[in-house]
């Protein structure tokens, strides 16, 4: 059976539109749900950024295989990832700004080679374990903006419009169950902080702007997982097909939202650059286009990945590496770049793939995106920041979020005795070390079970002469885990006077 | 290009100064500001002979030892008189347990027991109360953890009373009146505006504070509590100003001897069996503080309390009723 306008088996071209509208917003949906409960399910689902590991890191996490389905998916429906299932496919179809837009505008062919010059270049960076590129896939984007920019932002809505509604006297109530029983769901009882929420923020309304010169500019000319699947739409089995009673009125031409349709070509598509998604045989007055099976390999274009492009690809894959290895980091570690438990530099550099799940699954914010800690090559891999968000001392949810084990899922128990840095006093901002002042803070909050920081009560002397007894921390070294509890609960202002740093022992 | 029309661009102008006095508007609610207009609680403790002449009879302080955490609660509340001096029909309670750390099992010692949080809720609807919610603010982790780890959650919820998160739009600006350092800070509102606040710490060792007892138990109830780490005794002193329990219940059926207040080691906690109950907080404090072989003298927040009248810290002035079950 053919998708076709003809109205075979009770379904004509309204129901096959009504299906895939049906479809999109379900995906979306199982998006957001794998999305907050930080489930490694859903990277497992995108073959580039598993292909890419599986160069990169040189072994094969078994979840992986997940990828294969989709793989299979496309060879048969062509590019129905992008026009169906993605998330942000999905989302720059509801923000299209086609109103906005002047009339279907073709521009030069040639654009659509960027995305497969960038799939290149994945791809060569991963024979040199390199991944730093993976932020440009589209899943990568969706979960990093999401987390570290859209749910946040919903976050802080939601506390304001609770805030102004509690002081409402007759609804305090029921804002406060709304609190306790929906909240948690949703949305972190504490608030949570991220750096650059406001650029990723910016970079994602950017890739939807794009839509002001191109009807879903971003998967025409951009997304490497997009080129992936260009590639196997090649010799998908259910391609569109035209008949000869096409009269060329090129109304399908200025319906595809990816121009894939060219009427010099018969008003035929490239598969490669078609997203399946069914509008042209909508706006066909003729029925002269349908859904069906086809056999050869479809035709190759000039934009078509060729030598051309896989020797640019390569080429900006083996700059960039040589590039990486010529930044300060390559001679010394950078003292912050706190890596979450059980990590290391090199799996970090040869397994992230920047998805950001272990951000989402931090309940305490801990896990940043680095920004200069790792380097250039190591751009939004997770590092710790403690002053925005400490370690928990009883999670381990980073492990078992990572889809590709850069993070080890660690058991609880290996989890709370495998150090990640370890903690230093700042003797000139510590309180009772630089001015006199009880404070025992950082003990106290020390979860380990035998105190990582001791207190030794002290005689000093004050500025004017006068003695005072007071406790002074010092940390022992043994047995800190470099959870940076104590320094994110430093009361001292600003950069805090207990600090945790990085082994540098990778 | 088309021109902008005047009526396009006063439109455009309007719109978006609406949205921007609304955002304004929208934050200002946001901030809390409203402090709180609960009247304050009088200054000297309340403690029975002074509410209620008629009922001398009863002690200023039940220690009750050797037996199930559930059997010691009831012994020790009956020993004062019954919930039903604290609790009327229809109030509405807040139990403030001592959640402290996120990251323990009951058995720790870092947090108080459940089943002693479970029986005083029951306790509580015996005495007729209309709601009761047990509340703390842990540290190290998310609350939904603390309540869950610790065992809490289970028997408070077994015994029908509710678990709260504590919502950060509820901790708000509120006068100390009575404090000596601290005049205003973040409070949770629900607890000032209880009927009756049952304070249940366990009792543990603190670096900073020597003892975490009753007294320092009410640190959970307020926000930004680094802060108050500066000068802690005085400032423990004057939270208990204005958020003053109606009973203090100390859980020494374990109680942490070392390494507190977060604990983790089995051999710092020990099992005294042990409950002590008080309307009196600073009573209750001091004799607890013999638990760990030292004096009220020994804690500096016990003696501010007392300088301030919150309460009694001189046992020897104190009628004790002490009892062992089962002998």
């Amino acid at each position: 059976m053919a998708v076709s306008q003809k109205n075979s088996g009770g379904w004509n071209t309204r129901s096959w539109l009504n299906l895939r509208t049906t479809v999109q917003i379900l995906a979306f949906l199982g998006f957001l749900v794998l999305f907050l409960n930080a489930l490694p399910l859903l990277m497992c689902l995108d073959p580039l950024a598993m292909l890419a590991n599986l160069i990169a890191s040189r072994s094969f996490t078994p979840l992986s295989a997940l990828a294969l389905i989709m793989v299979a998916l496309s060879l048969v429906f062509g590019r129905a990832w992008c026009g169906w299932l993605c998330p942000l496919g999905t989302m720059l179809e509801w923000f299209s700004f086609n109103r906005w837009r002047k009339k279907q505008s073709r521009r030069p062919d040639w654009w659509r080679s960027v995305k497969y010059i960038l799939l290149m270049a994945i791809i060569a960076a991963a024979v040199f374990s390199n991944l730093t590129l993976m932020v440009l896939d589209p899943l990568t984007i969706m979960v990093r903006t999401f987390a570290l920019s859209v749910w946040p932002g919903l976050d802080a809505i939601l506390t304001a419009i609770e805030s102004a509604l509690n002081n409402v006297p007759a609804l305090g109530d029921s804002v406060a169950r709304f609190d306790n029983a929906i909240r948690p769901w949703l949305f972190p009882t504490e608030s949570l902080y991220y750096r650059d929420g406001l650029i990723f923020a910016l970079a994602f309304i950017g890739i939807i702007s794009l839509n002001l010169v191109a009807e879903r500019f971003w998967c025409r000319y951009i997304c490497p997982l997009g080129a992936f699947y260009g590639l196997t739409a090649k010799i998908s089995l259910i391609r569109r097909r035209v008949d000869g009673n096409c009269t060329r009125c090129k109304l399908c031409q200025d319906t595809c939202p990816t121009s894939a349709i060219d009427r010099k070509k018969d008003c035929s598509s490239d598969p490669g650059e078609c997203i399946m998604c069914l509008k042209c045989m909508d706006s066909c007055p003729c029925a002269t286009s349908d859904f069906g099976r086809a056999l050869a390999p479809a035709r190759w274009n000039t934009y078509d990945p060729g030598l051309r492009q896989a020797l640019m690809g390569m080429g900006a894959a083996a700059i960039l590496a040589i590039l990486f290895r010529v930044t300060p980091l390559a001679r010394r570690d950078n003292t912050r770049l706190i890596r979450p438990p059980g990590s290391t530099e090199r799996a970090m550099a040869s397994r992230c793939i920047r998805c950001g799940q272990c951000i989402k699954s931090c309940p305490t914010a801990a896990i940043q995106p680095s920004q200069a800690e790792a380097g250039a090559e190591g751009l939004w891999t997770p590092v710790i920041v403690p002053r925005i968000g400490f370690c928990q001392y009883s999670c381990n949810a980073c492990g078992q979020a990572c889809p590709v084990q850069a993070i080890p899922p660690l058991p609880l128990k290996e989890k709370r005795t495998t150090p990640i840095g370890w903690a230093f006093i700042d003797r000139n901002r510590c309180l009772p070390w630089a001015d006199n002042q009880p404070c025992i803070v950082c003990e106290e909050m020390c979860p380990v079970p035998d105190k990582a920081i001791i207190l030794n009560t002290v005689e000093s002397e004050n500025a004017d002469g006068s003695r005072i007894k007071l406790q002074r921390p010092t940390v022992v070294k043994g047995r800190c885990i470099g959870c940076g509890l104590c320094e994110y609960k430093c009361p001292v202002n600003g950069e805090a006077a207990i600090r945790v740093q990085s082994y540098g022992y990778n | 290009m088309s021109e902008i029309s005047r009526r396009d661009f006063l439109r455009s102008a309007v719109l978006g100064l609406g949205a921007l006095v609304a955002a304004r508007y929208l934050s200002a609610c946001a901030s809390p500001q409203a402090a709180i207009k609960t009247p304050v609680p009088p200054l000297i403790s309340t403690t029975p002979q002074e509410t209620k002449p008629a009922a001398t009879s009863y002690p200023d302080l039940s220690v009750v030892k050797g037996g199930e955490p559930e059997a010691l609660v009831r012994k020790a509340v009956e020993l004062l008189g019954g919930m039903g001096r604290f609790v009327k029909k229809g109030d509405n309670v807040i139990i403030k347990p001592n959640i402290g750390p996120s990251v323990r099992a009951y058995e720790y010692a870092a947090t108080t027991n459940p089943w002693v949080i479970a029986a005083v809720a029951r306790l509580c609807f015996e005495a007729g109360a209309g709601r009761v919610r047990v509340m703390d603010k842990p540290f190290g982790g998310t609350a939904e953890d603390g309540y869950a780890r610790s065992g809490i959650k289970e028997h408070v919820e077994g015994a029908g009373a509710e678990m709260e998160i504590m919502s950060r739009f509820k901790f708000v600006a509120t006068d100390i009146p009575n404090g000596q350092d601290i005049k205003k800070w973040d409070i949770y509102e629900d607890i000032l505006k209880a009927d009756v606040l049952i304070n249940i710490p366990i009792a543990k060792q603190h670096s900073g504070s020597r003892l975490t007892l009753g007294l320092k138990n009410l640190m959970g109830t307020i926000n930004s509590a680094q802060m108050f780490h500066i000068n802690l005794h005085q400032r423990i002193a004057d939270l208990a100003t204005r958020v003053r329990p109606s009973l203090t219940i100390i859980d020494a059926v374990r109680i942490l001897v070392a390494n507190g207040p977060t604990g983790g080691n089995l051999k710092d906690v020990r099992k005294l069996d042990t409950i002590i109950a008080s309307a009196d907080i600073v009573a209750a404090d001091s004799y607890a503080t013999a638990l760990f072989g030292l004096k009220p003298a020994d804690v500096p927040h016990i003696i501010k309390a007392t300088d301030m009248g919150l309460g009694i810290s001189d046992l020897g002035r104190l009628n004790i009723k002490e009892i062992t079950l089962g002998s």
